[in-house]
């Protein structure tokens, strides 16, 4: 995305999302917190949204890392945030586009997509990888569980969005270059 | 601009890399602990520092918010106000930390086989595959978790959350009882035998409430009855408070009886648990 495109050092990048995840990840996991409405879930997104608006190797790190904290704040092994993350972000890279336009359009498509697939997929591996296998548990009760909360879900997610984003514009927000008419007369 | 994506050769050694870390931290006795030290050894104070932070921003924002109309009415007393206003909060939170210290001294002399310890819940848990919630009590605490060991998990009003899931060294993974993993031995207080199996279901997590199934036939379970834990199994001192009968399902064609609990402990609202170790239970691999 042209707005936040500003080309940083190394470091400062390193600042800029290090800042990010650890801000974002607190909101999300704060406890006591989202009890009413399920939480925006800033880490599935930030690697997303980082891949569309930077491209490159920024959105397959950033969904490593953010997987990573997925994995060690709650999940039950290593490896499977991370995964989602490193694939998201890849495929994030893919879609980058410098127009604005088709930016949004693409944003507003994989944001309710990217959410899609997670829960759909955690819930089908929550069932082939159940916890305790001595115990009953049925894939139609768990995906017609899924998709009850699903609208909120989406709802939270593309509010997540908005606020990564307005965190991206905060660290990478570009000046637009004002072109002097340099025509000749006469 | 254009900006150079990752090789495909690092692709594919990564997802490798990732694929042993999965298959080595999902055996058991894995290395998942060693992974996790050293990262939450600097992560967690981060998050704890960030959500004190925030906290404290939230606390002076109301407390501003509130003191607007004043402002009006006593202009003098306004920054006095805000203090104090702000000073309450603080205390307010001592208080809270104060009854829940009070609380377990009771618990104390309610377990008394047991060893008791106090902590934090530092972060909820996300969503499917990433359901546990993690506490700031670890190895360093005494607690061993292990594949055939693990410990009850309280709040301050003897209410049962869930049972540890991983320690590590500075924290420790609790899995709550609405999970659909967990299950326990229980029993209607007050009452002697006919113990029967309570476990959380997915079909009613989202209403907060947890299913108790093989009912043995002629249990007198009724709605408003309170559901203790039975003491079989071992993991589980008797009596633990589970919750109460909510509502009773009767299945006219396998004549089985279920009965719905809501738990008696808040497991949204939880900010500070109890550990129940019980040194009589063989070792493990504590100490090593």
């Amino acid at each position: 995305m042209s707005g936040i495109s500003r080309p940083i050092t190394i470091w400062q990048r390193v600042l800029v999302y290090a800042a990010l995840l650890i801000v974002l990840a607190s909101a999300q996991v704060f406890p006591g917190q989202w009890t009413r409405m399920p939480a925006p879930d800033f880490l599935l997104l930030l690697p997303l949204i980082i891949g569309l608006t930077r491209a490159g190797r920024e959105g397959f790190t950033m969904g490593l890392i953010s997987g990573f904290l997925r994995d060690y704040l709650s999940g039950r092994l290593y490896g499977l945030g991370m995964l989602e993350g490193m694939i998201i972000g890849l495929l994030a890279g893919l879609f980058f586009s410098e127009n604005n336009k088709i930016f949004w359009r693409r944003l507003l498509l994989l944001c309710p997509g990217v959410t899609l697939a997670h829960v759909s997929v955690m819930a089908l591996l929550s069932y082939l990888f159940p916890f305790d296998p001595g115990l009953p548990l049925s894939l139609i009760m768990i995906l017609r569980e899924t998709l009850v909360s699903l609208p909120l879900v989406l709802l939270a997610n593309l509010f997540a969005a908005v606020i990564i984003l307005f965190f991206l514009w905060l660290g990478f927000y570009q000046k637009k270059k004002k072109h002097r008419q340099t025509a000749g007369k006469g | 601009m254009k900006r150079k994506a990752p090789r495909i050769f690092i692709i594919v050694l990564v997802t490798v890399a990732i694929l042993a870390t999965m298959i080595l931290t999902a055996l058991p006795g894995s290395t998942r602990t060693i992974i996790a030290d050293y990262f939450g050894r600097v992560f967690d104070p981060l998050v704890s520092f960030a959500q004190a932070g925030a906290k404290s921003a939230g606390n002076f924002f109301s407390a501003v918010s509130e003191n607007r109309e004043l402002k009006d009415e006593i202009a003098k007393l306004e920054i006095e106000n805000s203090d104090l206003r702000q000073e309450i909060r603080v205390n307010e939170e001592k208080v809270k930390a104060y009854d829940e210290l009070e609380d377990a001294l009771n618990l104390k002399s309610r377990f008394k086989d047991y060893e008791i310890v106090g902590g934090k819940v530092i972060n909820r848990s996300i969503g499917p595959m990433f359901d546990l919630f993690r506490i700031n009590l670890g190895r360093e605490d005494g607690i061993w978790v292990t594949s055939d060991r693990s410990y009850p998990v309280l709040d301050s009003q003897h209410n049962l959350v869930g049972r540890l899931y991983s320690s590590e060294l500075g924290s420790s993974r609790v899995l709550p009882l609405l999970h659909e993993g967990f299950s326990i031995s229980s029993k209607v207080s007050a009452s002697a035998g006919n113990n029967f199996r309570v476990r959380g279901s997915v079909e009613y997590k989202n209403r907060r409430l947890c299913l108790a199934d093989q009912i043995p036939e002629g249990t007198p379970v009724r709605v408003g009855d309170l559901i203790v834990s039975s003491g079989d199994g071992g993991l589980y001192p008797e009596g633990i408070e589970i919750g109460r009968v909510v509502e009773i399902i009767n299945d006219s064609r396998s004549n089985a009886m279920q009965a719905l609990i809501e738990p008696s402990s808040q497991l949204e609202e939880l900010n500070y648990i109890f550990v129940l170790i019980d040194h009589a239970l063989p070792s493990g691999a504590e100490g090593k």
